[in-house]
């Protein structure tokens, strides 16, 4: 990856944003933020459900990017795939110490005060091709089994381990690993048929 | 399938233990086609966030961003280094200065010395000058790569959709509000009888309260089928792009309802626009 100087704009590709931000370059980090902020705020929202704790999450996420860029490693997968594993961490981390802080009777959510929630992205046509990325995975989810969906959801959105999973829906374990596994499967087939690009 | 493989969709999804991690990693490094497998896998759970529908982070979020990272990347004060050990050939260099501490030569040195601070100050300003020019081209520059960028976004989505628009095969299926909003109105340009692709445009919608979407569906003898979420702007008017899997006339009728947030599975709510779906003659 090449360090050196080069005009940024919204055209400079992630990885290049990331070699920029390893030399220092704020700006660097401001373009993946306009970039990703509102999917990394959409999935901060869907696993944790708390409109200042979500934002508190896309803050801490790009932080991490910004401190963190030296580690990420193009030959091991895609920027988004990077950041967004970040987030997701952050999320179910703060989700676990939050159930353990209720469980001990700190109600750290009622602390926070409630905010407005920003008006979702308006579908114009300057995220038009975004949106279709998004309904395109959107589209393709809705065409599996619910019982996939459910099993996809409890791992990937709440963190859950197949073993809980298998308890929370009363289901054999093995059950679990083929609905998990034809979900996944079935999921890749439609988004190739779609002509998805990670 | 082995007892590793059942774990390969927990791995991927990022719900395995450490330990079992480790099984994987250590049983893909043997071989080229678990591998393969596994990498299927990884690739259909890293598309799983882009199917969550994007929500924009309060202004405050940015601002307390960026001033954090800048404050980080602002170079450090350094203390001012020790005075370095002079090489013989300094030492000489400044012994005969010393000798030649006489008042003309001072004098003369002085005049040099004022002649240079002088020049020395102009040049600054011009470099100033040129420095602050050069910024303001590369903003504007910038500014006009930014631009550039967004018009070819435009281009590109407005591409699909003239393409939609302008083919022989092109239907327009006219959908009414309902009794809940009376003067909604939409139409859904279907690219084809063979095709699933469309785009609704509707207007005359109230603009939603937080926590609610408009959910387009696709009616057919199994019921709604959901196919999309959207928002209108401050004018009610709002776009979908709508890919269905399989030919759009297949379906009885399309319809709108107001949903939570993340859509629904089922209509829930107040139904504000249907329409039939009546393969015509095409508008070419």
């Amino acid at each position: 990856m090449s360090a050196k100087p080069v005009m940024l704009s919204a055209k400079t590709s992630d990885e290049e944003c990331v070699a920029q931000m390893m030399a220092g370059v704020p700006g660097a980090l401001e373009i993946l933020y306009d970039r990703y902020a509102a999917a990394v705020m959409g999935l901060a929202y869907r696993i944790i459900q708390d409109t200042a704790m979500a934002e508190d999450v896309v803050q801490e996420t790009f932080w991490r990017v910004w401190r963190n860029a030296a580690s990420f490693r193009e030959e091991r997968g895609s920027f988004t795939g990077w950041m967004f594993t970040i987030a997701r961490n952050i999320c179910l981390d703060r989700l676990r110490r939050l159930k353990a802080n209720i469980a001990t009777g700190i109600n750290e959510a009622e602390s926070l005060a409630l905010e407005e929630q920003e008006d979702l992205l308006i579908n114009t046509a300057e995220t038009a091709l975004r949106e279709i990325k998004h309904q395109k995975v959107r589209a393709a989810m809705l065409m599996l089994p619910p019982e996939q969906v459910e099993v996809i959801e409890m791992a990937f959105f709440q963190g859950l381990s197949r073993q809980e999973i298998s308890k929370k829906l009363e289901t054999p374990l093995g059950t679990i690993h083929t609905r998990a596994r034809l979900a996944l499967q079935k999921l890749r087939t439609l988004l190739v048929d779609q002509g998805f690009e990670d | 399938m082995n007892e590793i493989e059942e774990l390969f969709p927990f791995y991927a999804l990022d719900a395995l233990s450490e330990e079992e991690k480790a099984q994987v990693e250590n049983y893909v490094q043997k071989d080229n086609s678990p591998r393969a497998r596994l990498e299927e896998m990884l690739a259909a759970s890293r598309a799983i966030p882009f199917g969550v529908t994007p929500i924009l982070p309060s202004k405050e979020v940015k601002q307390s961003l960026m001033a954090r990272v800048n404050a980080d990347a602002a170079p450090t004060t350094h203390p001012v280094p020790a005075r370095p050990v002079l090489s013989p050939l300094q030492e000489w260099l400044r012994a005969v200065w010393q000798g030649l501490n006489s008042p003309i030569l001072t004098g003369f040195a002085l005049a040099t010395i004022a002649f240079m601070v002088v020049w020395v100050v102009n040049l600054q300003k011009t470099v100033t000058s040129l420095s602050a020019e050069n910024q303001t081209l590369q903003t504007d520059l910038q500014t006009l790569s930014d631009e550039n960028q967004v018009l070819q976004q435009k281009l590109l989505s407005q591409n699909e959709m003239i393409a939609l628009l302008t083919g022989p095969e092109r239907r327009e299926i006219p959908i009414a509000g309902t009794d809940q909003q009376p003067d909604a109105l939409a139409t859904l340009l279907v690219g084809g009888a063979n095709q699933g692709d469309a785009i609704l445009i509707a207007s005359n919608l109230p603009q939603l309260p937080p926590g609610s979407i408009y959910e387009f569906w696709l009616i057919g003898s199994q019921g709604p089928v959901p196919s999309g979420l959207f928002q209108v702007d401050e004018k009610g008017q709002g776009i979908l792009f709508v890919h269905s899997q399989v030919p759009v006339f297949s379906y009885d009728a399309v319809g709108v309802s107001i949903e939570p947030e993340r859509g629904s599975e089922q209509p829930t709510g107040d139904i504000v626009l249907l329409g039939e779906l009546v393969e015509g003659e095409s508008d070419s």
